[in-house]
């Protein structure tokens, strides 16, 4: 049988279930409803869960409307709170504000900003992975492309931004002007070394080429004399 | 079934609340039993939805989709709670009872190894099985079905399509197979 065949099946079977197989039967609902009435506190609290039915959804058309007027802040204020109770893809909208918050963050931002940027990706990929378990498989794209986006802006220098750890410190680092050949020759190994590094150092970079230079200019250049030839 | 037909049907309910109860329980029945496999959570939401709707009940007559409206109530109550049970989840077990459980394992499925239906439509997404039940199990019309869940009638066409394609593929294929793919 075809998906449409088990489907229609299904949906056959449900509208034809009997009624001692009815998740709660008439008269237990009658009688709970009765009891209900008479009870203040479960009638209130049933009255505020029916009112309350409304808010998941105005708070996620207040986010959108933030959305559009470009408050971001207050988007993402109201797309939490929606997102909280899991309305429609409330937690997709969530993540994309709060990634383009980061991303406004780290634009402007001062070393101060820095951890609120940190905290921004984290929140972001908190509400990207609940919006992927929901069914939104966009949510993993965009996760990989926030975390991308914020690698790339770590390596920028910028104004209170720390140099990456595994970059050097270009005023101080000596590795290639420091470094010794063993038997005074390069080998191949060492050069990919001093070249891999030399790649992430800028002022390495300038030793790096003035090593290679030297090496080349001690190599003998022209028609090279054979030493023996008078001997023979 | 006949979309007027259906919905004449689901007019005539309004006649009386037990009239609406019997069309409408086995309805909020199959549909919750298909997006949990908790037995309370289908009780008591399916209990505090029909409630809902007879003290509205006055209310309830006038509106054009009463059926719309109850599964409204229903879905709502059921994506705060499993919101919810996720934020306080410290356990596994705890986790497969509620319904976000991934597929069975090959004992609990048939002699030949394939799904039950209820059991593939419980193992997608949240979003995927929801449009799935009302669209193909309820026979919700497509606006219908975005008004219930909240979304723009797209975005509920493309948790269909998406949910249909997984269910294909779910429902084809042996258990063993499947598990090596996980």
């Amino acid at each position: 049988m075809n998906l449409d065949g088990v489907l229609a099946a299904a949906a056959s079977a449900i509208v034809r279930m009997p009624e001692d197989e009815f998740a709660v039967s008439l008269a237990r609902l009658q009688e709970e409803f009765r009891r209900q009435r008479y009870d203040d506190i479960a009638c209130a609290r049933h009255a505020a869960f029916v009112d309350s039915l409304e808010l998941d959804r105005a708070a996620y058309e207040l986010g959108r409307r933030h959305d559009a007027d470009g408050n971001l802040g207050e988007a993402a204020r109201w797309y939490r709170i929606a997102a909280r109770s899991d309305h429609a893809d409330a937690a997709l909208c969530l993540g994309r504000t709060l990634d383009l918050l980061a991303d406004r963050c780290a634009a402007t931002g001062p070393y101060s900003v820095q951890r609120e940027e940190l905290h921004l990706i984290t929140e972001a990929a908190q509400a990207y992975a609940e919006a992927y378990a929901a069914g939104y498989t966009e949510a993993a794209d965009r996760i990989d492309e926030m975390l991308a986006a914020f690698t790339r802006r770590q390596r920028l220098p910028g104004p209170g931004r720390p140099r990456p750890e595994a970059e050097p410190d270009a005023a101080s680092c000596a590795h290639v002007r420091d470094f010794v050949p063993a038997n005074g020759v390069l080998s191949d190994e060492e050069i990919q070394e001093l070249s891999r590094h030399a790649a992430q150092c800028m002022s390495c970079l300038e030793d790096f080429v003035d090593l290679v230079r030297a090496a080349a200019s001690a190599i003998p250049t022209g028609a090279v004399a054979d030493p023996f030839a008078s001997a023979r | 079934m006949n979309a007027d037909r259906a919905d004449r049907e689901a007019r005539e309910t309004l006649s009386s609340f037990p009239a609406f109860y019997r069309y409408w329980m086995p309805r909020i029945t199959g549909y919750l039993r298909s997006q949990t496999s908790d037995g309370r959570w289908v009780e008591d939401i399916a209990q505090e939805s029909m409630l809902a709707a007879q003290r509205r009940w006055d209310e309830l007559v006038t509106y054009d989709k009463p059926g719309a409206w109850l599964f409204r109530v229903a879905t709502t109550m059921l994506r705060r709670w499993q919101a919810k049970a996720r934020e306080q989840c410290t356990s596994l077990d705890d986790m497969i009872t509620r319904g976000d459980a991934g597929l069975p394992s090959a004992g609990e499925r048939g002699t030949d190894g394939r799904l039950d239906l209820m059991d593939a439509v419980r193992s997608l997404p949240r979003r995927q099985r929801e449009a799935v039940a009302l669209h193909c199990l309820l026979e919700f019309p497509m606006p219908e079905v975005a008004r219930i869940l909240g979304m723009s009638e797209g975005s509920a066409k493309t948790h269909v399509y998406r949910a249909r394609r997984r269910l294909e593929e779910l429902l084809r294929e042996p258990a063993v197979e499947m598990e090596g793919r996980r």
